[in-house]
């Protein structure tokens, strides 16, 4: 019992009608409930861009895994094109001025999937969709060259990176102009999630879309290819549901010419040396999702 | 299946066991016994989707995703016209039988969804208030706004007199 209640609420807790029962998770039916549930679907494995460290390492790290998985997409038409090819991944773009109410409806359907955007409710009926996150501010202020400076010396102090990165580091830094930092914030604008379907949803439903609250409903779109979503924006997923297809082979993401559409040439031999840099001590430093993330990264002289 | 995935299993199976008691009780307080397994497994499915999601102290967190399933069942059976069947589940069981409880009831009746839920928290899943406003998704301090009012509410259902008894409930005492 909870101690110091209020008369008013100790009467309330006497007649309390069910009283937990703390074994009955042990029991048949729940067991049988757990092995169901433990068959579906494992937890979605999500890769984004920027993680919601604060660390300064983390937000470089995430514009590194954007830009270097190279893809075929020619840089024309930058900012309309920026699509993942892949069923089941967004790239997107956040846009950290607009903060909107999280949507908190975990379950929500969608009458109709297509147009520029929908409205979903936890009352209509449609396609359905589960809440996974929100979209985060990018925290692109952190990237400057102080900041960068001192990140890596505290790598350093903690042994994660050798001295040898440390100094090849501080020169590279030192070599690449301002505009290249700036470019750079600019990328931890975008991100990108991948989720880990098996199964996708036919042409036409959108396997991760973004909603903000409008009026009673949401108003949502297709997270893939959004350039402004707002902060606090609910990511919603598709349920799985029989008719879904086979996801298909995984295609490269188009971060290449992401990355030159945003530099505005292609990276200098320096910038590319720091990318390098800054995706060694940041996979050093980081989390053990985001090192696997990063084997799968190819090496920059490799994939362009 | 990896070391990670089965870490994973671990720790939910853990959880499952030492909480799903707690999250079947709620259910069963809001839903009734029929409906609490049906309740409970959503919630927990919804956690094993969000693994990631799930904060060092489980509880309060899983009472909040119970919370919308809780609401979305009662949508659902709004939905299939079954409004009336929804509100008697919704009751509470077994109803209080003497009297100083049957008044309790009745202003318990009269209490918005969202006091009761306030009050329940606290005096039912015995939540401490930081806790209890994890569970809302709002700060302790609004939480005990929130749970002041519902007090001072249903004390005040409790200071009424009784709700004079309707013509027809009067004739069908007397036959």
């Amino acid at each position: 019992m909870t101690p110091q209640l209020p008369p008013t609420l100790e009467r309330v807790a006497r007649s309390n009608p069910v009283r937990p029962d703390d074994d009955l998770g042990l029991k048949p039916d729940a067991q049988a409930a757990l092995v169901r549930i433990l068959a579906t679907e494992p937890p979605v494995r999500r890769r984004r861009a920027a993680r919601r460290g604060r660390r300064v390492l983390m937000v470089a790290l995430a514009a590194l895994l954007l830009v270097a998985v190279g893809g075929g997409f020619a840089a024309t038409d930058p900012f309309g094109m920026f699509r993942s090819p892949n069923p089941g991944s967004a790239l997107y773009g956040v846009d950290s001025s607009r903060h909107v109410k999280p949507p908190t409806a975990y379950f929500i359907q969608c009458p109709r999937t297509t147009g520029i955007s929908f409205g979903c409710g936890a009352a209509l009926s449609g396609v359905r969709y589960e809440l996974i996150d929100h979209i985060e501010s990018n925290n692109a202020g952190v990237i400057t060259r102080s900041n960068l400076k001192a990140a890596i010396r505290q790598a350093r102090a903690r042994g994660q990176i050798t001295a040898a990165v440390a100094t090849r580091f501080d020169n590279d830094l030192a070599a690449v102009p301002a505009s290249f930092l700036a470019a750079f914030r600019t990328m931890t604008r975008y991100q990108q999630l991948g989720t880990s379907m098996s199964r996708v949803p036919p042409p036409g439903v959108p396997a991760v879309i973004v909603c903000e609250p409008a009026d009673q409903n949401l108003s949502c779109q297709d997270l893939n290819g959004d350039q402004n979503a707002a902060v606090g924006s609910g990511i919603y997923t598709a349920v799985p549901e029989p008719g879904w297809r086979p996801a298909p082979p995984q295609q490269p993401d188009p971060g290449w010419a992401l990355e030159i559409a945003i530099l505005g040439h292609p990276p200098t031999a320096a910038e590319l040396r720091l990318e390098q840099d800054l995706l060694m001590a940041a996979n050093a430093s980081s989390s053990t999702q985001t090192l696997t993330q990063a084997r799968r990264v190819p090496a920059p002289t490799r994939s362009r | 299946m990896n070391a990670a995935e089965r870490d994973a299993r671990v720790r939910f199976s853990e959880m499952y066991g030492a909480l799903y008691g707690r999250i079947h009780a709620y259910a069963e307080r809001r839903v009734g016994a029929e409906a609490a397994d049906e309740v409970t497994a959503e919630t927990f499915l919804v956690a094993w989707r969000r693994l990631d999601a799930i904060p060092s102290e489980p509880l309060p967190w899983l009472y909040g995703v119970a919370r919308t399933v809780v609401l979305r069942h009662h949508a659902g059976r709004a939905r299939q016209a079954a409004a009336r069947d929804a509100l008697e589940l919704e009751r509470p069981a077994p109803e209080p039988a003497d009297g100083d409880d049957a008044s309790l009831w009745d202003a318990w009746q009269q209490l918005s969804d969202a006091d009761r839920e306030v009050l329940a928290l606290v005096a039912w899943e015995e939540l401490p208030v930081p806790d209890a406003a994890r569970a809302l998704g709002c700060s302790s301090p609004v939480f005990s706004v929130r749970l002041h009012r519902a007090r001072k509410r249903l004390e005040r259902l409790l200071k009424q007199p009784a709700a004079p008894k309707s013509r027809i409930s009067e004739l069908s005492e007397a036959s």
